[in-house]
Order: C-alpha cells, then structure tokens, then sequence
C-alpha cells in the first residue's frame, strides 16, 4: 500500500460541487484513470481519502489537498495526466507525490490565504486600520449549536489590499483548533464599517500555510 | 445579476451547473433539442430513458441535446427576480431558443412543472397560442398514454421507445426547416411518422352527462388510432457506452442495466406490465459487455440490475455469475431490485449483500388471499413465509411489506388483513434461533392508495374516495399493535389528485392553467403540494375531480385514451376485469398466452 497526495484547483463552476460530493467524485475519477485505489477489508470495501480542509461551496481554490491509498506505486506525472483527462470541468491536480516524502501533515494545517476580489469596490485604508484595531470584532458564528456571538479578531492574521485594488488579500486561522471564513469576515466588515458590503465577493484559497511553516507537497 | 453571483445564493447549485462528466456541449449545432425532465436534477438524473435519448440524439453531428430541470422554488424565485429565463444546462442558452423542447412524463403530478417550465422559459403556455420562431414542444414517456389532460400545451406525443421514432421525427424536422414552410406543415409531416399523436388534429365531442361521445380526427391525413412504437430487437438497440456522471448525489446515483423490457406477469393494477409488454430481454453478452464498458467510462462504484421483474430474465443464473465475478473484482457494489420470492433470488441476494443486512422488501400488494387473486399478485402466504424465514436466518433484521389499500372489491377483512400478514412475519422471526437471526427485528408496513390506471383491467374502476381511504388507513394503524411493526402510509389527497389526471381528458387543461396561476407546483412534493388550491381550481374551472376518480365506467364508455394504441386489446383488459371480480387468477405469460393482443399488434417471435 503507498499513499500520495494530490495538489487540486477547483475554480469556475466546480466551486459549486459540495465537499461530501468530492469523496464520491474521485473516487470514480480514480477508476476512470485506471488507477489502483485501495480499499478497506471487510464485508464493505470502501477507498481510504483524506482531504486537507473542507472548502465552503461558492468558493474557489488553486491549493485543495487529498490523500489517496494505492495497491502499486504511482508515476505522478501518469496519473496527473490520467485524472485531468477525466475530471469534470474546472478541477485540475497540479501535484502528486508520495505522501511519505512530504515534509507537513494534512493535520498540521494551520492557517490559509484568500483573495476577495471586490467589484463593488475595497475600504479605504483608514477604515481597514481601524477594523484591525479594534480591541474585539464580534459577530453571530454559525456552529453546530446554532448563532452566537464570537470575536473572531484573534483569527485574522492579516488583511492587505490587493495590489490592483481589485480586492482583499486575507490570511485567516485555518483548520481544527481554529477556522475562519473569509465571508464571515467580509459581514464583519459590512457591520463595522460605513457603507460597506460585498453582495458579489468572489473569494479564492491561494495557500494553506502549516504550524511548521513546512509546505504540504 | 449574472447566474454564477445568484448560483451562490440557492441551495445545492450543482444542481444548475452542467458541467459533468460525460456531459456533451456543441457549440454549433443546427438543431437544437432541449430535454425536458419536469422534477429537479436528482430526480431527472436518475431516469435511465432520458440518458438514453440524450446521447442518442448527441450523436447525430447536427443536433444538440441539452438537459432541463425544474428549478427549486427558491432558484425559480432568483430567476424571475432577476429576469433570468428557464436555461439549459450545457450552454445555459434560453430554452426559448431551442428549435424543440422535449418533456418526459414519467407521473402525473408533474404536470404542473410543465406548465410552470415553459411559463419561466417565455414559451406560450397553449400550444394553439404558439407561433412562427418559437420551438415546438413535445412529449413522450408512460403518461403519454393518456396525453388527454395535458393535450392543449403540447404539439405533438411520442408513443412507445424513443430510440427510433426520435430519429425520425428529427429527420423531419430537418427536411421542414429546409422547406422554409409554415409551422402547422411541420405537425402535418409528423402524421407520417407511426406513433406521432398531434392531438390538435383530433376533435372530442361529449354527451349531456360529459362522458365522450367521440373522439375524430379532423383531418383525412390523421389517423384514427395511434399505436405505440417498440425496438424489436433490443440487443440491436442503441445505448450509450458513456453516461453523464454527476457532480452531485442523485436518488439513483449508479449504472442502471435494463436486463428487459416488458412483464410477463399481468398484475391487473400494473400499468408499467401492460404498457411495456411485449417482454424483450437483452443477451448476456451485450449485458455483460455493456457493464464492462460503463464501470470504465463512468468510474461509479454500483451497478443496479433494473427492470420489472429481475427474477424474470431467462438467462439470471448464468448471468449473475459472471456479473458477480466482475463486480467482485472492480469493487463494484450490485444492487438487485425487484427480485420476486423465489429461492434462486434469495440465495442471490445473500451472495451478493453479504454486506449490509439491514434490509429486504417484499412487495405481497394486498393483504388476503383473496385480494391478491382478484389483482393477479401470483403471492401465496407461503411464499412469503418461506422467504421471511430464509431472510431472517439468514441474519436480515429488518423486512419491509408494500401494500396498496382501496384496491377493486377490498373488504375490511382485506385491510385488518395486510396486519395479520404483518404479524405473521413476525411470528416467523421469533421461530428462528436466537443465536442466527438478528439481533433487531423492524418490520415496516407502507400502504400506497390504489389509483385506477388507464390500459389496466382496472381502467373502469372506481378509485376509494379520500375519505374512504383515509378510514382504511385508521382501521389498520389500530390493528396493528405490535411495537415491533411500523406503519407508513401515502397521504391520500395526492393519490386523489392522481386519480384525476391518470383518466382525465381535454377539459382538465382548465385545471391546470388555473392551478398554474394560484401557483402549483411540485406536487409530488410534500412541502409544494396544495390540495386545497387544486380543490379551488376544480370549482373555478366549473369541473368535478369525482367524475374523473371515483365514477366507475361501464366497458361501453369511450375512455379519453380509447385512440391510443398500447398493442393490447381493450377486450382483453375487459376479461382481466370480469376474471378478477370472479377471484379468478390468469397465469404468467411464460406459462400460458392470455392472448393480450401484443402478438397481434408487433407480429410473433415475442413475449419472452
């Protein structure tokens, strides 16, 4: 058994496909590209897949992470070239390697960079110093136990305007001690901030940074 | 607001997005077909037919065949707030532009979809108010049958398989436009092609008391009768080696492999056995060959053997086996409905879900003996105990029963019946030893209401009144007693509504239009579906739902359908009948021909 990781994008309308339908989907890409995916034993065989963070449906990503189990060693180039051929538009694996030779764990991911890009136009940096600022930047957090209000300023890392002035560059806690989306930081800002909101944001995950600083592939 | 800012406001986009695996997308295409499924993507995606047709008529180089689905509500109101037309997938271009769009009809309580899809695609709802540059619309699928209820908003019918009679009416499509003559010509083309039913070419009269008096076609060039169409040889037959896989989990989210076409059993309440009659099995071979070439191209990890009667095909044994052999190896999981209770498909079944034994359904229809002569439900009491006990020592835990209630000539004794059958299963778990069966007995009892189908034996019959119904239900919720048996039942007042459409004619266009303004819509959805506003559109429109559901026909009476061919005799359907209030069972087609018609309709050589 040798397990690699995959380095996918998932842009255009492949940000629509949920994360649980991603399991599902590549598991059939990797049996349209002949590759031989492992199974459990057991009465109910089932492929062993990790990915490295769920991505919300909408958003885009050029750094997506899955971990895949294979009966006979892999050509990386081969099989990146075999499952492009069977991926549904606007998915791509851009890496594959072997997982033992990778220096960071899927688990040690810790925080993740996104562009916002913003037609409708960026905050000024006054407004924008001023946000991070604030002693606490309190909105209603989404959990599994329904609304309540959370400070999310200690999981924004940093926020900087694009260099065309077409959006926000974010860098965000990420992971499972801490996650924060760029959409709840984007209804903070309309929140605290005079005349802003982002009806049409389009957020894209440009990298997952690791607690060692180590890259993932 | 462009569609991808909007497709981030609704729930599961996927559903709108089109751009599967397998998917086709022709930039230029003289002809342009849109299909049509009226229910969401989940739903449509799992329709084999429409898989079928679609890659069929992708293969011809100057068509292209995108797909349709009915918006959710919520997409629907994002659409008409923003001005965004009912779209095809593929190219996401307006239906309204397509030169054909084409509907599936695979129930009844989909009709208002329709309706609703061609109003949010701009299309003139009345196929009379429709004129030059706007596509043609037509139809096909089971309930194409009757086409009557929905004949006003649709130019022409399909009967019967579509994978030749299509080709031919695009062919004619083709030699139309190139003719540059006027729309009605093109419906006038179509009467040359057998199975094509231009219902605006036929006339409907009817008596003082609104029965019909006749049904006559209004031109020398229509026919009288319009028969169905078949594929004779099915191994022939097109079917895709590649199939649409999609981005997101649909009800039947596997490779479906059709072993045949057709029923050899004759169950009287059954429209599916009589309309898809004459039975046609495909060889092993090709079955074979076909599942090696779709395990490949598609990647899914299950295949579903479908047909009616899988226990039916001739040639199981020796091809499970093989079948087996293939799964077993690819890691595929096969999945076996409809097996009937014979001892072959049980010891099937336990070879191949060795898996999970959750559960195992038997399907016995009504609940007495009796009852299930007069239905032809060749299902004795034995049987069933035979294979209840062979499931549960074989470790299954739980069983679950199908039944219908308000079924021809039911008694109470037939409905405490479907209780007592219930307990019995039971009885038969707890006479298994402890240390074989199941930790965990769950047996679930589901009642559907009978809805009298049109081409059945019980074309005539009266259906149960909701209040009938709804009575029967009470009577065996309190017969059964056993905390160990759970008790499911349909909601009565969509099966009403059913009833209706299923044997109605002409006149319920009214009906529908007027349900379409009050805002019908997704009536097989629970949340959607509005009895009462069906109820007001019945009164508006000046017409009683109890002429259409629970008036019983004399065999005399001409039937809004009586000009639809099926290939069976109406004198047949007439026999069934009187045999079944007799109790009177007739035997499979295997054993015995009933002289049904079919054979007389599409030549011998047939009915497996």
């Amino acid at each position: 058994m040798v397990k690699y990781r995959f380095c996918f994008v998932k842009e255009g309308d492949a940000v629509f496909i949920s994360h649980l339908d991603l399991v599902r989907l590549f598991t059939r890409v990797f049996r349209r590209a002949r590759l031989p995916l492992a199974y459990s034993e057991g009465f109910n065989p089932h492929p062993r897949m990790r990915f490295g963070l769920p991505l919300s449906v909408g958003v885009a990503s050029t750094c997506e992470y899955l971990e895949a189990d294979f009966t006979a060693p892999l050509d990386p180039d081969t099989a990146i070239a075999a499952m492009n051929a069977t991926l549904p538009s606007g998915m791509r694996v851009t890496n594959c390697m072997e997982a033992g030779d990778c220096s960071a764990q899927l688990s040690d991911i810790m925080a993740a960079d996104f562009t916002v890009t913003l037609p409708g136009g960026i905050p000024s940096e006054a407004q924008l110093a001023a946000f991070l600022a604030r002693a606490d930047i309190v909105v209603d957090k989404r959990t599994k136990r329904g609304t309540k209000p959370t400070d999310i300023r200690p999981d924004i890392l940093a926020i900087t305007p694009l260099a065309d002035g077409s959006g926000l560059a974010m860098r965000l806690h990420a992971g499972s001690q801490a996650n924060l989306k760029p959409q709840t930081v984007l209804a903070a800002m309309a929140l605290y901030m005079d005349g802003f909101s982002a009806p049409d944001a389009a957020v894209c995950r440009t990298a997952l940074h690791t607690t060692s600083g180590l890259p993932l592939i | 607001m462009e569609l991808t800012q909007l497709l981030k406001t609704v729930q599961k986009p996927a559903r709108y997005i089109g751009n599967e695996y397998g998917s086709v997308h022709k930039a230029d295409a003289a002809i342009r077909f849109a299909f049509c499924f009226p229910d969401t993507y989940e739903v449509g995606m799992s329709h084999l037919g429409m898989k079928i047709l679609y890659h069929l008529l992708n293969e011809q180089e100057d068509i292209a065949c995108e797909r349709v689905f009915a918006p959710w509500t919520d997409m629907e109101a994002a659409m008409r707030a923003h001005g965004i037309p009912l779209f095809a997938l593929e190219s996401q271009r307006p239906v309204r532009d397509f030169d054909m769009v084409g509907f599936t009809l695979q129930y009844e309580m989909s009709y208002s979809n329709i309706i609703n899809m061609l109003d949010l695609a701009g299309i003139p709802l009345l196929s009379a108010e429709r004129g030059d540059g706007m596509p043609f619309v037509c139809a096909g699928g089971p309930c194409a049958y009757n086409p009557e209820p929905i004949a006003d908003f649709v130019d022409f019918f399909l009967l019967g398989e579509g994978e030749e009679i299509l080709l031919e009416v695009m062919d004619a499509y083709r030699a139309w436009k190139a003719s540059g003559e006027a729309r009605e010509a093109f419906l006038v083309r179509l009467l040359a092609i057998p199975g094509v039913y231009v219902p605006q070419f036929y006339d409907v009269t009817y008596h003082t008391d609104g029965t019909i008096s006749a049904i006559t076609p209004n031109r020398l060039d229509a026919p009288a009768t319009i028969q169905k169409r078949i594929i004779a040889d099915l191994d022939s037959a097109y079917f895709p080696d590649e199939i649409i896989v999609p981005n997101m989990e649909t009800v039947h989210d596997r490779i479906m492999l059709e072993l045949f076409r057709g029923c050899i059993r004759g169950c009287r309440f059954c429209q599916a056995g009589i309309i898809y009659r004459p039975v046609r099995e495909r060889s092993p071979e090709r079955l074979l060959a076909l599942a090696d070439k779709l395990i490949q191209s598609t990647g899914y990890e299950e295949i579903s053997l479908s047909s009616l009667s899988t226990s039916d095909y001739t040639q199981l044994p020796a091809f499970t086996d093989k079948l087996i052999q293939m799964t077993e190896q690819r890691k595929i999981n096969l999945s076996l409905p409809s097996l009937r209770l014979d001892s072959f498909s049980m010891a099937l079944m336990q070879k191949v879900q060795k898996v999970r034994k959750s559960g195992l359904t038997f399907a016995p229809e009504a609940g007495t003996q009796r009852l299930r002569d007069v239905i032809n439900k060749n299902i004795t009491k034995e049987d069933l105990m035979t294979a209840a006990s062979t499931a549960f020592g074989g470790g299954y835990g739980g069983v679950k029963l199908y039944f219908m209630i308000g079924l021809p000539t039911e008694t109470d004794t037939d409905v405490l019946g479907i209780a007592q059958l219930a307990q019995d299963v039971v009885d038969c778990y707890f006479a298994v030893p402890k240390d074989v069966r199941n930790k965990n007995l769950r047996v679930t009892v589901s009642t559907s209401s009978f809805v009298p189908k049109p081409h059945t034996p019980f074309q005539w019959e009266a259906q149960a009144t909701m209040d009938a119904l709804t009575e029967k239900q009470k009577r065996l919720k309190g017969a059964i007693t056993n905390r160990r048996i759970t008790y499911n039942w349909h909601d009565a007042s969509l099966s009403t509504l059913e009833g209706v459409f299923a044997r109605g004619d002409r006149r319920l266009s009214r009906v529908l239009l007027a349900a379409h303004r009050m805002g019908a819509k997704f009536d097989s959805w629970q949340e959607c579906f509005d009895y009462d506003l069906w109820m007001r559109a019945f009164s508006e429109s000046g017409l009683d739902p109890a002429f259409y559901n629970t008036r019983k026909r004399s065999f005399d009476e001409i039937l809004p359908w009586d000009h639809i061919d099926v290939g069976v005799t109406k004198a047949f359907l007439q026999r069934e009948c009187e045999k079944a209030y007799r109790g009177e069972t007739t035997r499979n087609c295997r054993e015995q021909c009933a002289g049904c018609g079919i054979q007389g309709a599409f030549g011998g050589g047939f009915c497996g």
